[in-house]
């Protein structure tokens, strides 16, 4: 089955402009999104760990069985769905987060890891709200970077390290 | 701690992301200590991308004409024969009617878009003044909330996907992923390249 | 993070159709497919005509017994599974049957030579695949299939495990097989 032109372009524009009302409709407001970086360093030189790290610190002993956690670096920042927010992190990493969209409970979100122009890992995914994701693994001094990734929407935070003076945010 | 005897066994897997999650937890604390492993990983992945180089890509112009070509010559069914030609005959017909019905409903789009009729039509069908107590029986106290999900929060903490990725890229061949729902925590594991 | 591919209404219609003896519809599933049937072929044979060949015979097979498709599994792993079988029958038949390590190797692999500690040392390019492709040549078909299935055609393990209808833990262990052993030749090629 073929249409002529003339017909599929009247289609074409009847079809768009009952998509663009539609598509008005369902334009959820912009929201802000709140993002929490705790940097750690993990080794084994049995120094127990870092009391700053009490939220998190048995979550980081049950996943990776070190026994010294060192609070190196928090961060923290907010920005708006389809804006990009960089972290500087210790060690020369950089951390890019760009929420794209709240889907009820979820956050999506592209998070890009530096290690300082070279960019080591890009992912997109969705986290829940209040929700944490680790990335752990290049090494730090005599142990291993193990980077929390925490974000919300709301007034609650994730779980986190007590907050130490915010280093250095830039939103683009 | 697991020999690299055990382990050795499990870095393939680990590189191809095939292990359960309590695996990848006991190779990935292998890795941070043993760089002999971590050098065979290394060596894997290299394996991998070795392979993939030298892969032919066999060009496969004509493939699916050579296919079907064999494929006509096989022996048809009559029924399938007699079936096919009255689809023909009716495409064509049927053409003029699909014509037909597509410009009929762009027509019937355009009205309801551009005439008063679509705001009385909206308007129809918009709720009655009783939504205000529909309202107040939907507006739940946001701590009755709180208290409902957590009296179902142990099952869904189990079965709650907290983290969802739907794209992960890494020069790192030896990335994995795994999930730990009991904490409510996906880790993404990126050592070190040897 | 990679799926079996999954029959969606898209596919069914064009199963259907093939099945009533339109062979259109099954133009489509084999433009859809012919890059990995292909794929799964060579992976067996390491020979670009034969799988040619193997895979053209494939999709005929295909299509001559799509009566006995049943849609509980998806198209493309019954596909890959025909294509398999006869890539692995053809490799018997016609194959070169100089095979160093067979299915009993799988036994002794502790008694494979480790290579330990240092990495590969630089080689040069044209020789590393010479050599590459003579280890694969080395492998039995079932061994070479894993690893390139796994590597090339980025196969998870279950999907290797449906194609090859054996269980995962075996598609693991010819892995680990698979790997050691070219590990080891390039070893022995990076110490010459």
């Amino acid at each position: 089955m073929t249409l002529r032109p003339g017909s599929l372009t009247f289609l074409i524009i009847a079809t768009t402009a009952f998509g663009m009302v539609g598509v008005s409709y369902a334009q959820p407001a912009s929201r802000q999104v709140n993002v929490y970086i705790d940097s750690v360093m993990a080794a084994d030189t049995n120094e127990g760990t870092d009391p700053r790290l009490a939220p998190m610190g048995q979550k980081l002993r049950g996943l990776f069985g070190f026994s010294t956690y060192s609070l190196i670096g928090h961060n923290e920042g907010q920005t708006d769905c389809g804006k990009m927010i960089a972290f500087t992190l210790p060690g020369g990493k950089i951390l890019h987060v760009q929420p794209r969209a709240i889907d009820g409970d979820m956050i999506a979100m592209e998070i890009v890891l530096f290690d300082g122009t070279r960019p080591m890992m890009t992912t997109d995914l969705k986290l829940k709200n209040n929700g944490t994701l680790i990335v752990g693994g290049p090494r730090y001094e005599q142990g291993m970077m193990i980077i929390s990734i925490g974000a919300s929407t709301g007034g609650s935070q994730p779980m986190q390290a007590q907050s130490t003076p915010p280093a250095e945010a830039t939103t683009r | 701690m697991a020999e690299c005897g055990e382990i050795g066994m499990m870095l393939g897997a680990f590189e191809d992301s095939e292990l359960e999650p309590n695996e990848m937890q006991e190779v990935a604390f292998h890795l941070a200590r043993c760089e002999s492993c971590t050098g065979i990983l290394g060596e894997y992945s290299t394996i991998g991308r070795d392979l993939r180089s030298i892969a032919d890509e066999p060009s496969l112009a004509g493939f699916s004409n050579a296919v079907i070509a064999r494929v006509d010559r096989l022996p048809q069914p009559v029924l399938a024969r007699v079936e096919r030609f009255l689809r023909r005959q009716l495409d064509s017909v049927g053409a003029g009617f699909a014509w037909g019905g597509a410009i009929a409903a762009a027509a019937v789009m355009t009205i309801i878009l551009m005439t008063p009729y679509a705001e009385q039509f909206a308007n129809r069908n918009a709720k009655p003044a009783t939504s205000a107590a529909t309202a107040a029986r939907e507006d739940v106290p946001a701590s009755n909330q709180v208290a409902n999900a957590t009296a179902d929060e142990p099952t869904m903490a189990d079965n709650d996907s907290h983290a969802d990725i739907s794209r992960l890229e890494s020069e790192n061949h030896s990335v994995a992923v795994w999930s730990e729902p009991r904490r409510d925590t996906t880790v993404i594991w990126l050592p070190d390249q040897p | 993070m990679r799926t079996p591919g999954r029959q969606d209404g898209d596919e069914a219609e064009l199963i259907e159709r093939s099945r009533k003896g339109d062979s259109e519809a099954f133009g489509v599933l084999v433009e859809r497919y012919q890059r990995r049937v292909v794929g799964v072929a060579l992976a067996v044979v390491h020979n670009q005509d034969d799988a040619i060949e193997l895979a053209q015979e494939t999709f005929v097979r295909a299509y001559e017994n799509l009566s006995k498709f049943e849609s509980r599994s998806s198209f493309s792993t019954w596909l890959y599974r025909i294509a398999a079988n006869l890539a692995i029958d053809f490799w018997r038949r016609e194959g070169r049957h100089v095979v160093l390590h067979g299915e009993d190797a799988e036994n002794e692999i502790s008694k494979l030579p480790t290579a330990t500690g240092d990495s590969f040392k630089e080689v040069s390019r044209s020789e590393l695949s010479a050599r590459l492709k003579q280890a694969l040549e080395e492998l039995t078909p079932e061994h070479r299939a894993v690893i390139l299935l796994r590597e090339v055609e980025g196969m998870s393990y279950d999907e290797i495990s449906d194609v090859l209808q054996c269980p995962r833990g075996t598609v693991m262990s010819r892995l680990h097989y698979a790997r050691t052993h070219l590990r080891n030749i390039l070893k022995d090629v990076g110490g010459d």
